[in-house]
């Protein structure tokens, strides 16, 4: 009896606290639309501890007086699927994180305005693939498989290495459906292979580890030591060696060549404060903000002004691939179904 | 009094409903608006997809569910049968998958069996490093291992239950017929101990055929359940029409299992009754001894020690290759001090949406508990009782996703904090009602006889007996549902992440981001928080 008794009086205690305390009711209430703060709609690795989003957050309130509240929806494909799900409408001024193989998907939804931004001159001009401005870049990089060089496993040098039986179980690769790397490679695939890319997969498949939902994932189990391969970013290893100060993860040169991926911020039109947010756009291509991406996103600035670190120095350009996904709508599906359930 | 029962009875399964009603609205209006006809409806539902992962589904809970009941069994027998150090805390284990998420147990299995894991660890000492590694727990033996250790304390709890009322005399009478002792067990134990075994594996495999998290995480490769396919659906594909096939699809699968169940729990009830007493616990010896002590180290080698990882993994402060592990407070520290704070808003989200799911959950399952004990008490070959017990089940039976997605077309203003607690709210208060249902029934009819004779009138006989006898079991259903909905990822990984950040999402997110000590600290606050369950007597966890 004695013990039901605590039970009810800390249940009532709990339940008295949830009720009052306002600090509470805050944490999760709406975007006030009349104070000075904006939502911007981003995916996890940004918003993450290591992520650029802290620093960016601090910097724009120090130079505008105007608070940023950075929402996570997951990963890149879950950020375009809330973004275009009609059930719910986005409750965001800004979105940072779409890719260029979202891109064409993203503008047919005309969510977006078109910006006029002063930075925009200093922006590297093949990474402007929207003419009208409404989606803009504000980094990039290559995509490549991570290599542990500790691993005993000899290096591969092609996609088609990846399918030899020396490979079996030792790739990690984001599933097409959830993750913009997961589709990166897909588009990869279709652009070495062309029509016989689901044929690829199929002999791809006894290789793969795992299918993970997002690359944190992915990258995790790699760094964990649970396959020696993973599909990745050439700029990776500069992230081991400003942190560890190793090399021992290479990021491999690949004879196909590399497809790029080009990342879109963009300003929503259903958005309360449009001038605002298209301010802070302008602030996140401007060179004092792109200097902190390179090692929070480890990706390339799309600002040329921009300085590259001293960890910089240890990625290298590799050939251009230039691969979209034929079908956006049923390809991810159909390559994600060969591996599952073999 | 009833009336007024009734009505609030009414109003709740009306609300429990009207979720679905607004999913089916939405799913079938995209047809209206775009003028197409039901045939194009069709079109976007992908019948390979269905046949596929409904195999799977059922192919992974039948294995999971043979697997549980195998490593269950002998602990229900021993359980049952003798009397031993950690006897209690055997049972106990069946709080496990009732109070602590899959999400937490899934760390712990990631933390003990992973290729770095404590586990790997260990086993290399002995024998050197481990060149061939495949990544055991990613396949599907590794899946249906984490579902089988997950819900095998089930079985353990509710066989043993059974089996401890089972008298030894028909087998005693078998064997001076001169039957062998296998044959004697056939015929005087098995008979009364089937229904027990298939009680428990109903309720274990419904579980894992909802499983969710622990697919999502493991299963990658290996195949996915029809409960994934909806999040797929719904998350990544905006395909209300595959939602709702599929879901149409699992309910009429898990009703088939609740029947199964709900038949074998009416014999096993009777069973329990007719026996009533419980046996004496006898010392074990010998060959049964070793035999205890050889179960004990198994579960405290594959089970308890996963769980016991998270609590030191979480005081393990990761250190740059090559330098000597150190453990702290660093993992909190970071989590609480860190951008955007996460720990805390974390924790005082789940506090309070929970809090009031629970509330709401336990107001609701109070009325509904008295509905069906006054209407069964009335007349029980009416069929309003039956009805009432078939709505208790029904939110078992249905997909957390489609609940949370049609709250979510439901409010307004597409609030997701509130349509996350009316989601919880309908997942939990079954249980809740089921469990004062138990106790409600458990009272001696004659107390109240007496009360009456001695002149209390109807509704202060009520007061003083019923009320009264239930009041504790109230408070710890109330603590249960707690749980349950605190430890809930389902729901707000369905209604998106960001929306609202709640400590399940959180470890979700720190486990995927392979952060695992930090993953372990909110881990470790999590526990605490849903492992007040623990603490209950063990008669909630019997009706779950």
């Amino acid at each position: 009896m004695m013990r039901v008794r605590q039970f009810i009086a800390i249940l009532l205690v709990a339940g008295l606290f949830a009720l009052n305390n306002p600090v509470w009711a805050q944490a999760n209430a709406l975007p006030n639309p009349a104070g000075a703060e904006l939502v911007i709609w981003t995916y996890d690795s940004f918003v993450s501890e290591w992520g650029p989003a802290g620093q960016i957050a601090e910097a724009f309130q120090k130079a505008y007086g105007i608070k940023l509240r950075f929402v996570s929806k997951g990963d890149g494909g879950a950020l375009l699927s809330a973004l275009l799900d009609v059930a719910k409408r986005p409750n965001a001024d800004i979105v940072i994180g779409l890719d260029n193989r979202q891109l064409e998907k993203a503008l047919q939804s005309g969510l977006f305005v078109p910006l006029s931004l002063k930075n925009l001159a200093d922006v590297q001009k093949n990474l402007l693939l929207d003419p009208t401005n409404r989606l803009v870049p504000y980094d990039f990089g290559q995509f490549a498989f991570m290599w542990d060089s500790q691993s005993g496993v000899e290096p591969p040098r092609s996609l088609e290495d990846l399918t030899k039986p020396l490979y079996r179980k030792k790739v990690i690769i984001m599933d097409p459906r959830t993750s913009t790397p997961g589709l990166g490679f897909l588009a990869w695939t279709e652009a070495v292979y062309k029509d016989a890319w689901k044929d690829y997969w199929r002999r791809l498949s006894p290789s793969i580890l795992a299918m993970t939902p997002s690359w944190d994932t992915g990258y995790g189990l790699f760094t964990k030591g649970e396959a020696p391969l993973a599909l990745s970013y050439s700029t990776d290893p500069a992230y081991h060696k400003a942190y560890e100060n190793t090399e021992r993860y290479k990021a491999l040169p690949f004879s196909d060549g590399h497809p790029m991926q080009i990342e879109f911020a963009g300003v929503l039109a259903s958005s309360p404060h449009r001038e605002l947010a298209q301010k802070f756009v302008d602030f996140l291509l401007s060179a004092e903000c792109q200097a902190l991406l390179p090692e929070t996103q480890w990706m390339f600035p799309s600002n040329t002004k921009a300085k590259l670190p001293a960890s910089f120095s240890v990625v290298s350009k590799y050939p251009a691939l230039s691969a979209e996904v034929g079908d956006i709508h049923q390809d991810p599906s159909e390559a994600a179904n060969i591996l599952i359930g073999h | 009094m009833s009336l007024f029962l009734y009505i609030a009875l009414c109003f709740i399964i009306v609300f429990s409903l009207s979720p679905l009603a607004a999913f089916l609205n939405v799913a079938l209006g995209h047809v209206r608006t775009s003028g197409a006809a039901f045939s194009s409806f069709l079109a976007q539902v992908p019948v390979s997809t269905i046949l596929r992962s409904l195999k799977f589904t059922v192919l992974q809970s039948l294995v999971s569910t043979a697997l549980a009941v195998a490593i269950g069994l002998p602990g229900a027998w021993l359980a049952a049968k003798f009397r031993f150090v950690g006897r209690k805390a055997l049972l106990a284990l069946a709080a496990v998958p009732f109070c602590f998420p899959p999400i937490l147990v899934i760390l712990a299995f990631i933390l003990y069996y992973g290729r770095e894991g404590l586990l790997s660890s260990i086993i290399s000492l002995f024998f050197g490093p481990r060149r061939q590694y495949h990544g055991f727990l990613y396949s599907f033996w590794g899946l249906t291992m984490v579902h089988a250790f997950y819900n095998f304390p089930i079985a353990v709890h509710q066989i043993s239950a059974l089996w401890i009322r089972i008298p030894e005399t028909q087998k005693e009478a078998a064997k001076t017929l001169g039957a062998g002792s296998l044959r004697a067990f056939r015929i005087g134990t098995l008979p009364w101990l089937l229904p027990g075994i298939a009680q428990a594996s109903g309720l274990i495999f419904l579980y894992c055929f909802f499983s969710f998290t622990t697919v999502l995480v493991f299963g990658g490769r290996s195949g996915a359940t029809i409960e994934v396919e909806i999040y797929h659906a719904l998350h990544y594909q905006s395909n209300y029409a595959l939602a709702l096939i599929l879901s149409i699809v699992e309910t009429l699968c898990a009703l088939g299992g609740i029947l199964i169940l709900t038949r074998a729990r009416g014999r096993t009830q009777r069973t329990m009754r007719d026996f009533g007493r419980t046996s004496e616990l006898r010392s074990p010896k010998g060959i049964q001894r070793l035999f205890i002590v050889i179960y004990g180290v198994f579960i405290v080698f594959f089970f308890v020690g996963p769980l016991l990882s998270i609590a030191i993994e979480a005081f393990r402060v990761p250190s740059p290759v090559g330098r000597a592990t150190k453990f702290g407070l660093e993992n909190f520290e970071r989590l609480v001090k860190g951008f955007q704070a996460p720990l805390l808003g974390a924790i005082l989200s789940t506090v309070r949406l929970s809090g009031l799911a629970a509330a709401f959950a336990t107001i609701a399952g109070i009325i509904a508990s008295l509905a069906l004990f006054f209407a069964e008490r009335k007349n029980s070959h009416s069929i309003l009782p039956k009805l009432i017990e078939v709505f208790q089940w029904l939110p078992m039976a249905i997909s957390s996703a489609i609940f949370a997605y049609g709250w979510l077309f439901l409010s307004s203003d597409r609030v997701v904090s509130s349509a996350l607690v009316a989601a919880q709210a309908v997942v939990a208060w079954p249980f809740v009602s089921r469990a004062l249902y138990a106790s409600l029934r458990a009272i001696d009819p004659q107390v109240r006889e007496a009360a009456k004779t001695l002149g209390a009138s109807p509704l202060r006989a009520f007061m003083t007996i019923e009320l009264r006898a239930i009041l504790p079991s109230i408070a710890a259903a109330a603590a249960f549902a707690f749980s349950i909905t605190a430890g809930d990822v389902n729901v707000p990984l369905m209604l998106g992440m960001g929306e609202v950040e709640t400590l399940p999402l959180l470890l979700y997110r720190l486990t995927a981001a392979y952060r695992f000590n930090e993953a372990c600290a909110a881990g470790l606050v999590l526990g605490l928080m849903t492992g007040l369950v623990f603490l209950l007597k063990e008669k909630v966890i019997d009706v779950a």
